[in-house]
Formats: C-alpha cells, structure tokens, sequence
C-alpha cells in the first residue's frame, strides 16, 4: 500500500510539476486610468490545424493595424501590444489561450477567435472575467447571446444573405434552385441555414439540398445531379477552396453559364477567382467587404497589405484590421485601459469609419453596416448592380 | 435516370484516382505487413515536386511528372530508412542518417539567417547522405529487435505529422494550383449528356496500365520474385540470399513513386494542392486495400472502382450526407465476412 | 502554486481528461489489442450527457452514469464480432466504427425526424453541435468544482487499471499480449478475456467524454474525428503500453507540450512527430521503460567517470 500512495504522489507531482512557470515579464499597464505604456490586447488565431488557411491572413491584418496605429499616435503616449496565440484549430487550444491571455498576461480585450465553435467554447471566460472580446470571423448564431462583453464585427450570414438572394432574384428572377453545402463545417452550415430562410421567405423552390465534406475535392456527383434537375441558380455555401473546385467541375460537367453560382462570406477571397480562372466568372456572392470598396482607408488598406504581405487580403483580414481599429477606437474614447470601461465605450460605438464601411453596433453587439453583393468580372470582384 | 451515364463516368473516374493511390498502399502492406500512414503525406509531396518543377523551373507537365515519381519514390526510401527501418534493426548508420535528417529540419524551418540556412540544410542532406551509405553497408546492425507490432504504425504517424508541417512551412496551408493551361480542359462528349476531360481519361488509361506493370514487375522478373519471398518470410530470405533491406528499398521506393504519381495526376485534375491533402486519400484508400485483400493489387484496383462506384451512387440516388457511412459500411461489412479482403488470400496460406 | 493551479487550470482539466484516455487504450493494447474506437466512445459519452442535459432535466450524474452504460452496451456487440479480426484489421474496423459514430452524430437530427412528429426538431444540430451553458466555476478546496470530478475519475481508474495489473486478470491480459496462442494452450478463454479488456476500455473512454463535455461545453463532431484517436494513441505510445504509469506519463506530456512549446509556434508540430517518432524508435517501451530512468544516473556516472579521468590526466601532467 505505501508504494501504491508513494506512486500516487509521483503522479500528481508530475502533474502539477510538469509544466515549465512562464516568466509573465509582459507589461501589466493594465486598470490604471491614464492611457500611457503598452495596453495588452489579445489575439487568437488558427494559424495550425484544419483552419490554418484563415489564421494568417487575420494575424497579418491585425499586426499591420496595430503597428500603424502605434505609429499614428493615435493613443497619445500608450501603444498597442498585440499578443497573438495559435489556438491549433481546436476548443481547448481556444480556452487554453484565452486563460492565459487572461490571466498571465492580463489583456485589456481579445479578439478572435478565428472558429465560431471555439468562440463558444472560449468566450465565457472571458465574459465571466469581464475581458471584452470583440469576433472578427465568427458568423454563426449564438455568439454575443452569450453575454454583454461579447461583440463582432464581422457580420453574420443571416444579416447577409437574405439581401443577396433579393438583389439577385431581382435581376435573374429565378424561380427554383439547388442548392450545395460543406455539411461538416460550421461556417458553411451557417451559411446553408441563412440560404435556405431567405429562398423560404421569398418563395423560391428548392430542388435539392446536396452536401459534401470539408476538404473534399471530387463534386461531381453531386453536380451531376443538380444538372439533371436544371435549376435556374445554384446556391453554393462553401469555402473559396472548395467553391473553386464547384465551379470549375460544374462548367466542365456543361452546366451553363447561365445557371449563376451564389455563395456567401465564404467565397470572399482572392483565392476563389486564383483558383477556379476562368470558371469564376459570373460567380455571385453576398458578404461584408468588397476589396474594392470606397469605404474610408480601405485603399491605402489594400495598398499597404500587399506591400507588407506580398497578397491581396481577403475579407477576414478586412475584419480582423477593422476590429483592432474599433478597440483603439474604444480605448480612445473610454481614454482608460480598464477592460469594463472599454467595454462601455465599445458599445457606444456608431457610425465609425472604417474599412468595412460606417460602423455600429446595435444594442445587442452585432456589427451594422451595410452588405454587399459582388460579381466576378474579368477575374475580380466587382459590385453588383 | 438521364445522369446515369455521367454518374457511372464519376464513379469510374473516382475509382480510378482512388486505385492510382491504393496501388502503392498495398505494395507495402503486402510485402512488409506494415500500413505506412504517411503514404498521404508522400502522396502530397510528389504533387508538390512536380509544383516545384513546373512554377520555379518551367519544366513542361510531361517532364514533371516523372520527376515527381521519382522525387517520391527516394522519398518513400527515406522514410523507411527513418521511420521503419530502425524498428527492424538499429545500426549506427541510421543514428548517423537521423542525426542528418534532424539537422536538416533545423535548416529548413528553424529561425536561421539565409547564409546559414542553407548551409545548415546542405550540411544536414550530406550527413544525410552519409549515413544512408553507412548504413547499406555495415551488413551487421547494433542489435536486431523486437518491437511491438504496432510500432511502425504510430512511426507512420509521427512521420506525416513531420512530413505535412514541413509542407505547410514551405508552401502555406492554403490552396496552391498549378499554372492555367497546363492541359486541355475541353471535356470530350461520351453521349449527348455525358462528358469526360482530358486529365481524366489520362487517370484512367494511366491507373491501367501502371497496374499492368505492376503486376508484370511482381509477377515476372526477378525483383517481383525477390519482393514475393519477403513477403513471405523475411528470415528465409536472408537466408537464400536476398538482399532484403535493397529489396525493401526498391519496394518502397515503387510505392513512393505510385503515391507520387497519384499526387500530380489528383493535382491537376482537381486543381487543388494543399499540405493536408493526403488525409483526405488515406482513409479511402485504407478502405479500398482493406477490402480488396492486402497485399494484391488487382483486389485493390477492383476494390477501388467499387468504392468509387459506392460513393457516386450514394450521392446520386440515396444521399450525399451519408455517403461516406456507406463506404464504412461496405469496409466493415467485408471485414466480419471476408477479414483477409475479397481477393486476398488468408493469413495461413500466406504465411 | 495556487497562483499556478489557477492559471493553468484549463491545462490541467485537459491533462487529467487525456490521462483517462490514455487509460482507456492502453487496457486494450496492454491485451495486444490495437482499437481505434476510443474517439468513437468518447463522441458517444460526450453526446449521451449533452443530450440528455440538453433535452431533459435529469442531473449531469445521471447523465454520465448512463454514457458510461451506453458505452457498454455498446462496446459488447461491436467487441463480439470484431474481436475475431487480426490486430491491423481490428484497427481499421475500429476506425471504421469511429468515422460512422461521426457522420450519425453530424447527421443525426436527420435520422430523429424520420421518427418524430415534429420535423424541425433539433437534437444533434449537426456541425455546430451542442453548446452547454457556461457556469462559473466554484472553488472547492482550491481547486474548480468542474475539476474534481475529472480528478476523481483519473484516480479512480488508476485504481482499478493498477488493481487489475498486480492481479491475476492482468497477468493473463499480458499473457495474451505476449502469445495468444500459447494462452489458449493453458486453457484461457482468450475470447472473453479479451471482450473485457475492450469494453473496460471502451467504458473508460466514454466517461471521459462525458467528463470532458462539460469543460470544452461545445460538443460537435469534430471533436472526435480520426486525429483524435491517433492522439490518444500516442499517449499510450509515448508513455509506454505495458504499464498503466506509461499512459499518465504519455498524455502529462504530450498535452501540456503543446502549451510548453508554444514558443515554437508554427513548428510545433514537426517537434510533436519527431517525439513521436523518435519514442517508438529509440524508446519502444515508453517513458515508463525502468531503463530510461537509468539513463540520467549513467549520465552522472559517465561525467563523473570522465572528471575523475581529466584530473588523473592532469596529475599526470
């Protein structure tokens, strides 16, 4: 019996003792009231995992905003200090950083993270430790439900989608559609559900509702099917990966190019036209930033993310630049780096410029400003009219 | 019922992609009675070496092709002589190669300065090198030694883990494509309603005629004769007289050289590269070497056009959301059944 | 240290949930039994709780008794018939098992609303999963009142696991292990013997899953998918398959690695599958091998052997 107890203690030894102690020699200018030195803001990102191909692009963006609003002075003496941590992809990447971020490094607001399902698993710790987090990819529903210092801005596919499918029923004025969508991933199914209210609320049938997994690369049974049902559109809710394999396999499988191919948030990406070449043309997609936008900024935005990242940044860079000016904006105005009075001046926050356009949040925290809907021309994204 | 020809066409085409990649897969599980995990991963690099080739050297596809297999195969040599090889025998020359192969990764993703980098990374490839000479020819290992069975699976895994980072350091996890016009596209019409592109027909008459290679190379020459006696009894080899780690090496490097040629011709026609593209493969092909008896090909290419045929007709005529559920099912209900796989013969008559 | 246990406390919900996983596949590889469907088990665990606290009102220890019975009742059938397969094919059939657990939970409301009146009920809600309500963690003795039960559940089945290693019932799991045909000679039902290695396995794996569902609070699945189980593996691996110490070991550090090497960033990953790799070559029986143990001693003896050398070298001199 000693050497079992002696064993048990070995165990929790381990267990408490594995762990190396991490110096937390990072800045605490947090809760005092003046702004001056270095306010710790938190980021989590996917940069490894299955969502590794969003990450990047979103660590890119905030790091350039911050470093330009360091430069600015737009916070008087204090600077930004951005701390990015990778949450791998996964729920207990996401807690894990955000009780660090919390408690050892004591940020003042998180943004992120990158996954809606992360967000839900990672938010309440903040929100119970009353950190404001602003999300600045997750579209899905349920995300500032829970709780009063939990804000986005990137805007979610129900907001989105219902005035695409109006805009583009106006102009095409089809009658029945099919529809295709990633079934396994959050973002897309998010994307179905939004789809599938607004094709229900305008009266527009569906013929068939087909799925397919993430990473999957062969449609063409599915495809195949739709063309054999003849629609007049094709609804496609999918990431710009998967999208540029759709429309490359449909217009090869000889569905017309009269049959339009309408997706949502995730199509944005410079990628999609990259990819599927000339098959993208007329490709239709309702989202939250245009690349061409004449919002203000968002040129030298552009301009300043290709020079710095050799890329064009797609929209959840948009979002992610846009979310570290709307905190600056809130620490500006609540003049304090104390996290609830960031949170209050947050709220606050109407008709600020930004790239995504004049922006607010209504009083539940979600983004307001208005969508857009663009179509592929000549290999780039163009409003359309 | 009019999409039924051009269903049967993506079934065929599917399985065909799938055979391509399950080839390879077998040989291996066959011959060594070890599943190779990171077949996936070496799939994924051939497709990236023929990337290499065609974006910074220009080559044309036809060129890049082979060098892909080629690249693919050593690849696949090198991954036994650190993943599996040690499992079987240690020698000092696999110290000196894992020593070279650490060094190497440190050039390659460590936080270096470019001078040294590529010194570091040229340093690492010839100890590398050396090692791998070192080791083909002491002929005595450390100690031979017995590890559990599962070992060179759970070193499979490590290596693809190795294999996919080192693939997302280099290119990014997102998409790449290869260059626009690097084939024709312009599908060629089989009836009125059903077509079939260039690339395709090329996987498919490609998938055939390797497969009827591969079957002469095991069947008819003396390397075939070689590889059949290990798979039969390592330990009786040896002592006819086989060559076995050169025997083992060839094998490898043929099955390196299958997955390589999957990974351009999968490449190209779904114009999608990305580092995880093996895992995507990899349980499919489990399925389709499992089911069509291990270590036979012919099974595994049959195996392959029905799992292919399965998917495509689930999608078609059932529903796409659990098309995958009967794959699965089809794998599980022949291994209660059939456990050595429809074409595979059982463990007493091969052993 | 309580600074440390509450800044780490999520680390530690992990670690503890882990080393339970790394139980559970370690009992069925301690019987040379190589079974993948330790996520599938967990998926179901974690789903029986989330479901019943989503849809009903019975308490969560009700709730986790009955994944822990679900997996049982479960794990009998499969370990019946596919206990027959040969090790590579029992993994396959139980990866197998695995991905199908997934697509039921993904596509599970589909299923439900071909038996149910109401044809938009929502059960599993397929990618987006369940999401259980936050609550604040009450401490309870220093540590959260959402840790103790995992705390208790490791301990528990350290228990049994490190009971049934000095007992009777161990020596013939490791009997099989070791030869199974030679087991069978002296009479042992390797049949049976084996069906409970894998359902103590498999009920082990869905209590933790039911354990674990409360921490991450979002139960989708993908949570469960094939990295899973090969993570799980390699706790066993790492830490070593004959000795129940090993799994503890493999999953302390594999998981609190990632945390400890986060400074790697982007690299991580290459130093997570070079220890992989480099364990099962070099280290096969895992870190709980006595001989590694031994190294460092030798170490100290070889430096101290070399000093002692160097200065008889400089008397020399």
């Amino acid at each position: 019996m000693k050497t079992r107890s002696f064993l048990f203690l070995t165990i929790l030894m381990v267990l408490f003792g594995a762990y190396p102690v991490f110096d937390s020699s990072v800045a605490n200018a947090a809760q005092t009231n003046t702004l001056s030195g270095e306010i710790p803001i938190g980021a989590v990102w996917s940069l490894t995992g299955d969502a590794a191909v969003y990450g990047p692009s979103q660590k890119n963006a905030s790091e350039l905003a911050a470093e330009q609003i360091n430069k600015s002075g737009m916070l008087g003496a204090a600077k930004i200090k951005l701390i990015t941590e990778d949450d791998r992809s996964t729920k207990e990447g996401a807690i894990t950083a955000f009780d660090k971020l919390i408690k050892e490094y004591k940020v003042v607001a998180i943004l992120g993270p990158t996954l809606s399902n992360s967000a839900k698993a990672a938010d309440p710790i903040a929100q119970a430790a009353k950190v404001p987090v602003l999300a600045v990819s997750n579209t899905a529903g349920g995300i500032v439900e829970m709780g009063d210092f939990i804000f986005r801005d990137s805007l979610p596919e129900m907001l989105v989608q219902p005035n695409t499918i109006k805009q583009t029923k106006n102009k095409f004025g089809y009658k029945k559609v099919a529809i295709l969508y990633g079934n396994d991933d959050v973002f897309t199914k998010g994307g179905y559900d939004a789809f599938k209210k607004a094709l229900d609320d305008q009266g527009i049938k569906i013929l068939a509702t087909e799925t397919f997994n993430k990473k999957d690369s062969d449609f063409s049974a599915q495809l195949t099917k739709i063309k054999g049902l003849k629609p007049d559109a094709i609804i496609v809710s999918a990431l710009a990966e998967e999208a540029a394999s759709i429309m490359s396999q449909a217009r090869q499988l000889g569905i017309p190019a009269s049959v339009p191919i309408i997706g949502g948030n995730g199509f944005n990406s410079p990628k999609l036209a990259q990819l599927a070449g000339p098959a993208a043309e007329g490709a239709i997609t309702g989202a939250a930033w245009l690349i061409t936008n004449d919002t203000p900024g968002n040129k030298a935005f552009v301009e300043a993310y290709h020079k710095k990242y050799g890329a064009n940044p797609d929209q959840f860079a948009a979002q992610a630049y846009a979310g570290v000016y709307i905190l600056a904006d809130a620490i500006k105005t609540a003049g304090s780096s104390n996290p609830v009075a960031i949170r209050d001046a947050m709220a606050k926050i109407k008709n600020l410029d930004t790239v995504l356009g004049k922006f607010s949040f209504d009083s539940r925290r979600e983004p307001v400003h208005a969508p857009v809907v663009q179509i592929i021309k000549n290999g780039q994204f163009v409003l359309f009219k | 019922m009019s999409d039924l020809p051009q269903q049967l066409i993506n079934g065929l085409w599917q399985g065909a992609a799938l055979a391509l990649f399950a080839m390879g897969y077998t040989l291996v599980f066959g011959v060594l009675d070890i599943i190779n995990l990171a077949q996936g991963a070496t799939y994924m690099w051939g497709a990236f070496f023929a990337f290499l080739c065609v974006t910074k050297l220009n080559w044309p596809i036809w060129y890049a092709i082979p060098a892909a297999m080629v690249g693919a195969g050593f690849l696949a040599v090198l991954l036994d002589r650190l993943a599996f090889k040690p499992l079987r025998s240690l020698t000092s020359g696999g110290l000196v190669l894992w020593a070279g192969f650490i060094v190497f990764l440190l050039g390659a993703v460590g936080n270096l300065s470019q001078d040294i980098k590529w010194v570091t990374i040229v340093s690492g490839a010839l100890i590398m090198l050396g090692g791998f000479v070192l080791d083909y020819r002491s002929g005595k290992p450390l100690r031979t030694r017995e590890v559990p069975h599962l070992a060179p699976i759970i070193s499979s895994i490590g290596a693809t883990f190795i294999l996919v980072s080192l693939a997302i350091s280099q290119f990014g996890a997102q998409v790449s494509r290869f260059p626009p016009n690097l084939f024709p596209v312009k599908p060629y019409n089989v009836t009125a309603e059903a077509v079939i592109s260039p690339i395709q027909v090329l996987v498919l008459g490609l998938s055939l005629g390797l497969m009827i290679i591969l079957s002469f190379l095991i069947n008819r020459t003396q390397m075939g004769r070689a590889i059949r006696a290990i798979a039969w009894s390592e330990r009786t080899s040896r002592l006819l007289g086989i060559n076995v780690d050169y025997v083992i090496a060839q094998t490898f490097f043929i099955s390196g050289a299958l997955a390589g040629a999957a990974g351009v011709l999968l490449g190209l026609a779904f114009n999608r590269l990305e580092p995880n593209m093996g895992g995507e493969v990899e349980l499919a092909g489990l399925t389709v070497i499992i089911v069509g008896g291990m270590g036979s090909i012919g099974g595994a290419a049959i195996a392959a056009f029905l799992v292919g045929m399965i998917r495509v007709l689930s999608v078609a005529y059932i529903d796409s959301s659990f098309r995958d559920a009967f794959v699965f099912g089809l794998l599980i209900l022949v291994l209660l059944l059939r456990p050595s796989g429809i074409f595979g013969r059982s463990k007493t008559v091969r052993a | 240290m309580f600074e440390f246990l509450s800044n780490n406390i999520s680390t530690i919900n992990f670690v503890l949930i882990n080393i339970s996983l790394g139980l559970s596949i370690y009992i069925t590889l301690a019987t040379g039994l190589l079974s993948l469907a330790n996520a599938g088990f967990m998926a179901i665990g974690a789903y029986t709780v989330a479901i019943i606290q989503t849809q009903t009102h019975i308490p969560f220890s009700f709730g986790f008794v009955m994944a822990i019975a679900l997996g049982v009742t479960l794990a009998l059938p499969i370990g019946i018939v596919a206990l027959g397969l040969r090790d590579i094919y029992l993994a396959i059939a139980t990866l197998g098992f695995g991905e199908i657990v997934r697509i039921i939970a993904l596509n599970g409301d589909k299923v439900v609303r071909l038996f149910s009146t109401n044809k938009d009920v929502i059960v599993f809600n397929g990618a987006e999963g369940i999401t259980l309500a936050y609550k604040t963690p009450t401490i309870i003795f220093g540590l959260p009142d959402t840790t103790w039960p995992i705390l208790i559940y490791c301990l528990v089945a350290i228990y049994i696991l490190a009971t049934l290693h000095n007992s009777r019932y161990g020596r013939i799991l490791a009997s099989i292990r070791q030869d199974e045909t030679a087991a069978s000679t002296l009479g042992i039902n390797v049949a049976r013997y084996k069906l409970f290695a894998f359902v103590l396995g498999s009920a082990i794996a869905a209590g933790a899953g039911a354990l674990g569902a409360p921490i991450v609070r979002v139960v989708d699945p993908h949570n469960y998918v094939f990295s899973r189980g090969v993570d799980i593996l390699a706790y066993a691996v790492l830490g070593g398959m004959t000795h129940w110490v090993g799994p503890i070991l493999g999953a302390t550090v594999l998981t609190s690695l990632p945390e400890a090497l986060r400074f790697l960033k982007d690299q991580r990953d290459i130093v997570n599958g070079l220890i992989i790799m480099l364990s099962i070559i070099y280290l096969p029986a895992g870190l709980a091998d006595p001989r590694v143990w031994t190294i460092p001693r030798k170490l100290f003896a070889l430096l101290g052997s070399m000093r002692s050398s160097a200065r008889n070298d400089s008397k020399g001199l």
